[in-house]
């Protein structure tokens, strides 16, 4: 793991390190009044061995004056590099300094003939944390086995009272990495795939329509971790009051999921040379699309939802269980953990109804098949004009199995649906341990007809147990509910005869335990219900039910 | 160094819900105070929940060497014994803010005994949790795959 480490970060500290000190360093540079001799923006390859890969570089050139000497600066900013893959961002700088305009720079006041006219961007220095981060996902579950070992032989040696070891009710500072790991993708994901885009579209109500010339469309591959991924390369000039400006912009927002057979059509309708309408802003003629829509794709979309969801899930579970650690104690730990007495009776249906349940599924599987059915189905199509679009595969198989599964959820539902469902009545509607309890039922819903009946009463004690399994990438842990049956009191034994309707006495054994509800553990009843119109039938339902403790 | 300890003064250690759950505690040094908790807490495979119920402040602890408590038990939880988790009632007496404490056990159940769901217990376990020291290590977590 450490040599992973060492592998990750040497090459990233040795590429971003020295630009990121050199900015950092920028930053103590005098700061300077300059005026512009030449700017301009050309196109050059990104290096001598990648000819093909074409950028844009931006050439200024500038004199200041430094403790009344007078100097000559080609530098635009630290680092190596002053190019650029947005021709838009070198336009719009070469339109705000055109030649003889008065602006600013930072000088070295150390050796003053060094200046540059934009300091060095520090968030790149975020990219040097980038193997910790790895590091961290990596080995999350060592570091905190070896937190926790740390924590309990502190214990050891300076051992607490118990009633200062609630554990159960402690932050699970997993539960906490993972839920701000989730919202910063989601809105990272959510700024640039989904925000970003749609801000860019509103505020280009008012884009110009000018004529554009194509220089460049192609589809281009790369290897990705997913297998080959493709982009559409595009490249087009037009002209506004006299001067010329390039974008390569198609449209707001770029959808990881855009289909590659899209893309080979789009190239394929529109050559080189071509000339074609673009759309360009009248306050910023540096940027422009080819048509003004906003690309999102179901899956940028989905991810950043899902994303979003889960890291909010995680933090209301951590904010829940601070909240729970400070409120539970006295009455309201009692009320909590054994539940509130209640003497009048109380009804227990089966919620959600089955049918609402097999809409629900159904409902949702209809955007999961339908986004996934639409990828798979361009993923096919670019299959067979031999490009593999791996991601439209992938997910368009992922959306089609999650919605055949949901399908035959909703069946399942809709055909305990075409049947009766019981609807019951507890009273008292808090039972408790050592007395009967009346329980009466009646059934609701088509098909009523129901032959036989068994109900049993069954206690069950549940522990949240938290589990190490081995990973892609390293062992995770995670809390499974392990459930273990400790009694099973029958109730109504009925084989035969009309059963919709009636009423039994339940008497609860003294020796039974009542129903405890904590946080990692629980002793749970419920009333299960079977039923059919003949053996050949079997319906289920199951109700939770609260024991409480006899009065004594 | 400050000691403390704590005496039930009913020697059965097995209470009923409502009875009246009373004993003393005694210490040495000056503690600020002298905090008695009744509450009740889970052990086994789950990580351990600890519940505060009610608290007794011994005032003026510093000029004092013993206290007596009292409490009124409430209606549950009762004790219990599961395959994977127990609940374990006590009372402890902790001096603030050394944090030194003693710990008393009882069981609390409807016949003043631990109720056992799975019919499995092993009679001497009541009383060797009672006697022993209580286990503080946490749960290993469990290996499933690979491992």
């Amino acid at each position: 793991m450490w040599l992973a480490f060492i592998g990750m970060f040497v090459p990233i500290l040795m590429t971003l390190g020295p630009d990121f000190l050199a900015a950092l360093r920028s930053y103590t540079w005098k700061k300077v009044p300059c005026t512009m001799v030449y700017s301009k923006v050309t196109q050059a390859p990104y290096s001598a061995n990648t000819p093909t890969a074409l950028h844009y570089q931006l050439h200024v050139e500038y004199n200041y004056t430094f403790e009344g000497r007078r100097y000559t600066s080609r530098r635009l900013t630290t680092g190596k590099s002053s190019g650029t893959t947005d021709p838009a961002s070198g336009h719009h700088l070469v339109s705000q300094l055109p030649p003889g305009t008065a602006g600013t720079c930072y000088v070295n006041p150390r050796n003053p003939s060094e200046a540059v006219m934009q300091r060095g961007r520090l968030w790149m220095g975020m990219f040097l944390f980038f193997p910790f981060i790895i590091f961290g996902l990596m080995g999350h579950e060592e570091i905190f086995a070896w937190l926790e070992e740390r924590n309990w032989c502190r214990r050891l040696t300076a051992p607490l009272p118990i009633s200062e070891t609630n554990d159960a009710l402690r932050l699970d500072k997993r539960t906490l990495m993972f839920g701000v790991l989730g919202l910063a993708m989601g809105v990272f994901l959510g700024g640039f795939c989904v925000v970003g885009p749609v801000a860019q579209w509103l505020h280009s109500r008012d884009w110009v329509e000018t004529d554009a010339v194509l220089m460049r469309s192609e589809l281009t591959s790369r290897s990705g971790i997913h297998g080959p991924e493709y982009s559409l390369e595009v490249d087009y000039s037009y002209e506004v009051a006299g001067q010329k400006y390039h974008s390569t912009r198609r449209c707001f927002g770029g959808a990881m999921d855009e289909p590659v057979a899209d893309l080979t059509a789009w190239a394929a309708a529109h050559k080189p040379g071509s000339s074609i309408r673009a759309l360009v802003s009248p306050r910023d003629p540096a940027e422009a699309v080819l048509s003004r829509t906003v690309d999102l794709g179901w899956i940028s979309l989905s991810l950043t939802l899902l994303m979003f969801c889960f890291g909010a899930l995680m933090l209301f579970q951590c904010v829940r269980t601070r909240w729970l650690s400070r409120r539970l104690h006295g009455a309201t730990l009692l009320t909590a953990c054994l539940g509130t007495i209640r003497q009048t009776p109380s009804q227990l249906r089966v919620f959600p109804p089955p049918l609402v349940s097999a809409i629900g599924c159904a409902l949702a599987a209809l955007p999961a098949g339908a986004a996934g059915g639409w990828s798979l189905y361009k993923g096919v199509r670019a299959l067979m004009q031999g490009n593999g679009d791996i991601i439209n595969l992938l997910y368009g198989a992922g959306g089609c199995v999650a919605a055949l599964c949901l399908l035959a959820c909703a069946g399942a539902f809709f055909r305990k649906a075409c049947h009766c469902r019981p609807i019951l009545e507890v009273s008292p509607g808090t039972p408790s341990i050592g007395r009967a309890f009346n329980l009466r039922w009646r059934f609701v819903g088509p098909r009523r007809k129901v032959g036989w009946l068994h109900v049993v009463l069954e206690g069950f004690e549940q522990v949240k147990v938290r589990h190490l399994i081995q990973g892609y990438h390293g062992p995770i842990s995670e809390e499974k509910k392990e459930r273990s049956m400790f009694a099973m009191l029958p109730v109504v034994q009925q084989e035969r005869g009309d059963a919709l309707t009636g009423s039994v006495s339940v008497p609860v054994p003294p020796e039974m335990m009542h129903s405890f509800q904590g946080e990692k553990s629980a002793i749970l009843w419920e009333l299960r219900f079977e039923f059919g119109k003949d053996s050949s039938e079997k319906l289920e339902y199951r109700f939770p039910i609260q024991l409480v403790p006899a009065k004594s | 160094m400050n000691t403390v300890s704590i005496e039930l003064d009913e020697q059965r250690r097995c209470f009923v819900p409502g009875a009246k759950l009373s004993g003393r505690t005694e210490w040495t040094g000056t503690p600020r105070l002298v905090e008695v908790r009744l509450f009740w807490f889970t052990s086994g495979r789950a990580l351990r929940q600890v519940g505060i119920v009610s608290r007794f402040v011994v005032s003026n602890a510093k000029d004092r060497k013993l206290g007596r408590f009292e409490f009124i038990l409430p209606r549950g939880p009762w004790s219990f014994a599961g395959r994977s988790v127990t609940l374990h009632w006590a009372v402890e007496a902790v001096l603030i803010p050394s944090r030194e404490s003693a710990i008393a056990m009882f069981s609390l159940g409807p016949e003043g005994r631990r109720i056992n769901p799975f019919r499995e217990e092993d009679l001497n376990a009541e009383s060797e949790e009672f006697e022993g020291a209580i286990e503080c290590n946490p749960p290993a977590p469990q290996l499933l795959d690979g491992q």
